[in-house]
């Protein structure tokens, strides 16, 4: 018996493996793009020769959290739902959760137990909002994969779900 | 033709696109928040900063960041770093309350302006032949210097050798400012690369000129 998409089904232990491995890849882009993001923003701004914005630091602060929930964290947690997505079938709505979950846990440990950074106000912010950006984008990853199956079950096509019909 | 608009159609779907949106308006608003945060503080070619220490104006195109310390025990101090990323040029501002300047008097043993100055130097030296063993402290001179108002003292040092760039052993340049206002203490430190500290003293005097200490 096939299993379609988001459909409840008994969880199987590849499922878990592949939920796991989204988280993984989560993770790991966030890491690897957070660095790069998190340094290139004052390199922007000097090149916009406005670089004087950082000693506004509560300003640049909520900024620069912008900044990274959009580049990083949502595009990290679609990574992770896209391949999410297209290896688990059964139980995705609950699953797409997963790497978000992973990738934040993940992080929350490399900081405290390898980077040793002390868990501040600004710390925690950065924590909730990185769990929301990769849920967030690991459900629209999760979807993006998976939406010829999910427009073909609802039975109509998308070209006649957007005709406008003029009434005379 | 055909393919590239069905390739086209498949990726162009209501998830990525939102995704997509998400991210562009996280940016924008981002960059507007900071766009916003530079036009209601600038002034010319500056941007003006105000707190309940100082009044300052920093060139807008130097990065900065700065800090408030606040103990009970040891008092308030005020902190900042301005630095021009071009020319490694900084310049370092610390306003002390009464409490935290007695603190600071009292902890390193100093009594009075000229033996800050030259404490800050030694322990700027001392932190420099850390990564460089060979740097070597050379007296330039001493003045005075007018500072929100106050008759500052200020010495001018060379360290030779103090950092090295591409294999090149390097001079630093450093200056020091201090005053004392009813029991407060003030400090501005400059220092950077010496090829453009000269050509950097125009900021200094623009930024001590727009300085307006509070407290």
């Amino acid at each position: 018996m096939s299993i379609e998409p988001f459909k409840r089904g008994p969880i199987e232990r590849m499922d878990l493996v592949h939920t796991a491995i989204g988280g993984a890849i989560c993770f790991g882009i966030t890491v690897l793009v957070l660095d790069i993001v998190y340094n290139g923003l004052p390199y922007l701004l000097y090149s916009m020769n406005m670089a004087g914005v950082t000693f506004f630091t509560e300003n640049y602060v909520i900024a620069r959290a912008f900044f990274i929930f959009g580049l990083v964290y949502l595009t990290s947690g679609f990574c992770g739902g896209v391949y999410t997505g297209y290896n688990v079938y059964a139980n995705l709505k609950m699953l797409l959760v997963v790497p978000a979950m992973i990738s934040t846990i993940g992080y929350i440990l490399l900081m405290m137990f390898v980077a040793n950074y002390p868990i501040t106000s600004e710390f925690i912010s950065m924590v909730v909002l990185q769990l929301v950006g990769n849920t967030i984008g690991s459900f629209l990853g999760g979807y993006a994969i998976n939406w010829k199956f999910l427009t073909e079950e609802s039975g109509t096509k998308p070209s006649e779900k957007f005709t406008l019909e003029i009434k005379k | 033709m055909r393919l590239n608009l069905r390739i086209l159609r498949s990726i162009i779907i209501p998830p990525v696109i939102l995704t997509l949106i998400l991210i562009l308006v996280s940016v924008l608003v981002s960059l507007g928040i900071l766009y916003y945060t530079q036009a209601t503080h600038l002034e010319g070619d500056l941007l003006r900063f105000e707190n309940q220490f100082v009044e300052m104006k920093l060139p807008k195109n130097w990065y900065g960041t700065p800090m408030e310390y606040n103990f009970e025990s040891s008092g308030k101090t005020f902190s900042a770093i301005i630095f021009d990323p071009s020319r490694i040029v900084y310049i370092g501002l610390s306003i002390f309350d009464e409490t935290s300047t007695e603190t600071f008097l009292n902890n390193c043993k100093l009594t009075d302006v000229r033996s800050v100055i030259n404490y800050e130097v030694n322990m700027t030296y001392y932190e420099i032949r850390k990564n460089s063993e060979n740097a070597t402290l050379v007296f330039i001179e001493n003045g005075t210097k007018m500072v929100s108002g106050y008759e500052a003292e200020y010495s001018v040092y060379k360290i030779l050798d103090g950092y090295v760039e591409n294999d090149v052993p390097k001079n630093i340049s450093y200056m020091m400012l201090s005053y004392f206002h009813n029991q407060k203490l003030v400090q501005i430190a400059y220092w950077g690369s010496e090829e453009y500290f000269d050509s950097s003293l125009k900021e200094i005097e623009i930024f001590i000129s727009n300085l307006r200490v509070k407290i």
